[in-house]
């Protein structure tokens, strides 16, 4: 019992002792390291921010970003895709009218590359005789994935040829500095122009500034052809974008989608499969009453639910 | 440059560009964080005001004006929770469901209204109206945090929180706010309640699993979300190998993602001297389907099992009981995640499966837990079971989930795998990884932490450097949201 008595009175004095010392803890100051650390993260903030903001690009070309398939940075598509006069500053460059490079002059293959899958299932669908009907290009980002299947069913239902282009993450700068456009219009002999355009770069401040010279490129590339800028599916309040395109290529050559409600896929910003065919359901009925240049867009009975004719554009390894 | 503009980007909400851990700007604050914190911490008040002012802050960049939401819960909460303290009987029974009323109600509101209204309106055989209600960020899991405040008060396992500031803090600290893990009260508020100390030791480890983070989220789960968002976007236009990829990708993105935003928040708590305890253990190391509960979203888990399935009786009223408590559970449990019939069924078969396993268990005596091929068996149909329901959680409808796992067998497609995996090899290379990183057994996990904390610092700041690097090369020009922050 004494025994007992002892050890508690022993266990109670070093509890005693523990208090002081826990109280010595807590006054203690952060150790060194929090303090290296912190220094790390303001020294490695600092050092990307610099970099980025004199040259405009970091250092190291890891390109890894060459096998992403979207959301290509703007800097990349330079590097790679298309060089514009002054690289040093594309943006104040954008203000007059860039220069294209010709991108695709001697070899496609040679600086994109298509999708096995995507050449290996597509074909056209019981292709009718299309010789009096148009051949229609659709060209643009990600938008077009399931545009391009419902347009197809329109095609096929009134005799037009269609040929579709996907640049994911694509936007008026990138097709503004080069001569894709172009050289798909060559390619495919198109006799109208569907273009989508504009998803990309909802938020970009002092569009006007900014895009302008690209708007201009990309509309100059079409030439006299027929066209129809599909503005794209704003999920917010654009900074212009709509405005810039539209005052550039005018009444007639330019569908709002914005205005449309849409059903969006879990990344908030894609219609889903049917409101994108809802979508271009609208959009048919432009070209066949609303566009400048009318094509017969009869609906279809059915959805065939067929790929067309598709490139699918992607940066590759230099 | 426009520095109005700069100033307006940083303090100001922007829908389009909200504050995420893995943002330069959220890497801007945590440095003013860190030093004004390391300067106040010492003093139990300033830290906590300090750190609850800029939780709300946090939170505001995030969700807007729902901080206001936020802040209005909480009180209301604190207080019917402080009233229901004080009260015996019948009455601490009605406060307690006065808060569960509140709680759930206005996460019902936001989260559910509108899958309620289209499931009525479908049955009625009319057309419903969408509602135009925002879902604010992580009200699923603050809601959950306030239900097992009050509910844990209410069983007298925890003492109703003197301080106010205290309590808000526990609810609104930022690291675990909006994706959490789902930290409990009584395992938090006694760290607020004695003095903090922030130790060399926990410095480092906390800085590692920020890294670790970093790795996860920023260079695995956003560079393959970037091939399996284009595959669930349009499953029709890919061969069998493709979406195949496209399925063992989603699994290791959901978990890089999720578990990568947990290992940064726990590793922000931990070099500021919190515990938010762990939310992860190699859930795909799993050998069978209650073993992966046990190890995926462990927060999460274990409060289903404490609010949910133990009080509908757990298995203390009979195995079909105890069947029928597990469906419910793993129902709910899917309907938390979201308002849509594919989270029902995902969390349906989950419980399936449990109810199977459980079933497998009794059958077998537990005679094969020890057998080394019946292991790997169960390793490798739960990876399936659970990566086969990841569609369904992933797909943008039922449809689109069994399109896609139809398409996984399309004999015809298959030789196209070697040209698969030329084109994508980086995917691949990547995949690999992650399941090759995945399989390090948690002992050695321990050593390679031990190894870098011995390391010296300056290999340790030019890795930091580097992984900065990479992730800009592999990132995009956004910054990609947390798959969690949705819930």
């Amino acid at each position: 019992m004494a025994k007992q008595k002892q050890n508690k009175t022993k266990v109670e004095a070093k509890n005693a002792q523990a208090e002081p010392k826990r109280k010595k803890i807590s006054r203690k100051r952060v150790p060194n390291n929090y303090w290296e650390y912190v220094g790390l993260l303001a020294a490695t903030l600092v050092l990307f921010a610099t970099i980025s903001l004199t040259i405009g690009d970091f250092p190291i070309s890891m390109e890894l970003r060459a096998m992403s398939l979207k959301n290509y940075t703007e800097t990349s598509v330079h590097d790679t895709v298309a060089q514009p006069n002054d690289t040093a500053s594309a943006d104040s460059a954008a203000s007059s009218t860039p220069q294209p490079t010709p991108v695709f002059a001697d070899s496609v293959e040679a600086s994109v590359s298509v999708s096995p899958n995507t050449l290996e299932k597509t074909y056209f669908y019981n292709r009718p005789d299309t010789s009096s009907g148009e051949k229609i290009l659709l060209i643009g980002d990600s938008m077009n994935e399931n545009l391009r299947i419902r347009l197809n069913d329109y095609c096929i239902k009134n005799g037009h040829e269609m040929h579709c282009v996907i640049w994911y993450g694509s936007t008026t700068k990138q097709f503004g500095t080069c001569d894709t456009l172009a050289h798909f219009i060559r390619k495919t002999g198109a006799t109208y122009v569907l273009l989508t355009l504009g998803a990309n770069e909802l938020f970009i401040r002092n569009i006007a500034e900014k895009r302008t010279g690209y708007v201009k490129h990309i509309i100059e590339q079409m030439g006299n052809l027929p066209f129809v800028w599909i503005g794209p599916p704003n999920w917010k309040d654009d900074t212009g974008i709509n405005d810039l395109i539209l005052q550039h290529v005018g009444p007639g050559r330019y569908f709002e989608s914005k205005k449309l409600s849409f059903e969006r896929k879990k990344d908030g910003a894609h219609p889903t499969k049917s409101s994108a065919f809802n979508w271009m359901n609208r959009i048919a009925e432009y070209l066949g009453n609303d566009a400048l240049h009318p094509i017969a867009m009869t609906p279809p009975d059915t959805n065939y639910n067929k790929l067309p004719h598709t490139t699918i554009l992607q940066m590759v390894r230099e | 440059m426009n520095y109005n503009e700069i100033l307006r980007d940083i303090f100001v909400y922007q829908p389009e560009a909200p504050l995420m851990f893995n943002s330069p700007v959220f890497w801007l604050f945590g440095i003013i964080v860190l030093s004004v914190y390391a300067a106040i911490y010492r003093n139990k008040l300033s830290r906590t005001v300090f750190l609850l002012a800029f939780s709300l802050f946090f939170y505001y960049k995030t969700s807007g004006i729902f901080v206001l939401l936020l802040a209005g819960t909480l009180t209301a909460v604190y207080f019917i929770t402080r009233w229901m303290s004080s009260c015996q009987g019948k009455g601490r029974r009605w406060l307690l469901a006065l808060n569960v009323v509140l709680v759930l109600g206005i996460l019902g509101y936001f989260k559910y209204a509108n899958f309620i209204g289209e499931n009525v309106f479908a049955l009625m055989g009319e057309q419903y109206h969408r509602l135009d209600i925002m879902l604010p960020v992580g009200i699923s899991f603050y809601s959950f945090q306030l239900l097992s405040y009050a509910i844990d008060v209410y069983r007298k396992e925890l003492e109703n929180e003197r301080s106010f500031l205290n309590y808000a803090f526990y609810i609104t600290f930022f690291p675990q706010l909006v994706a959490g893990p789902i930290v409990r009260a009584k395992n938090f508020l006694p760290q607020l309640r004695k003095a903090v100390v922030v130790r060399r030791t926990e410095v480092e480890k906390g800085f590692f699993l920020i890294m670790i983070g970093l790795v996860k989220k920023c260079i695995f789960a956003d560079y393959l979300a970037q091939y399996n968002d284009l595959v669930f976007g349009n499953p029709g236009a890919y061969s069998g190998p493709e979406t195949l990829f496209a399925v063992y990708g989603y699994a290791i993105q959901i978990y890089c993602d999720f578990s990568g935003y947990t290992d940064m928040a726990i590793g922000m708590g931990k070099m500021m001297g919190f515990d938010l305890g762990i939310n992860f253990n190699k859930p795909y190391q799993s050998t069978s389907l209650t073993d992966f509960w046990r190890r995926w979203h462990i927060s999460l888990s274990s409060w289903l099992r404490d609010y949910l399935y133990i009080p509908l009786g757990g298995n203390r009223k009979g195995k079909i009981r105890t069947h029928i408590n597990l469906l419910i559970t793993m129902l709910l449990g899917g309907l938390w995640h979201g308002a849509n019939w594919k989270f029902i069924f995902w969390g349906g078969m989950h419980g399936l499966g449990l109810v199977i396993d459980k079933l497998w268990r009794k059958i077998t005596k537990g005679q094969l837990s020890e057998n080394r091929i019946a292991k790997v068996l169960g390793w490798f149909i739960t990876l399936h079971f659970v990566i086969a329901l990841w569609v369904f959680f992933r797909a943008d409808s039922f449809h689109t989930a069994i399109q896609i796992l139809q398409q996984i067998f399309t004999p015809s497609s298959w030789p196209l795998i070697l040209t698969f995996l030329q084109t994508r090899m980086l995917f691949v290379v990547l995949l690999i990884a992650a399941i090759a990183i995945h399989a390090i057994p948690s002992s050695r996990f321990s050593d390679i932490e031990n190894a870098y904390i011995r390391t010296p610092f300056i290999v340790k700041a030019v890795a930091f450097v580097l992984l900065v690097q990479v992730i800009i090369q592999i990132q995009g020009t956004d910054v990609q949201p947390f798959i969690y922050f949705q819930f």
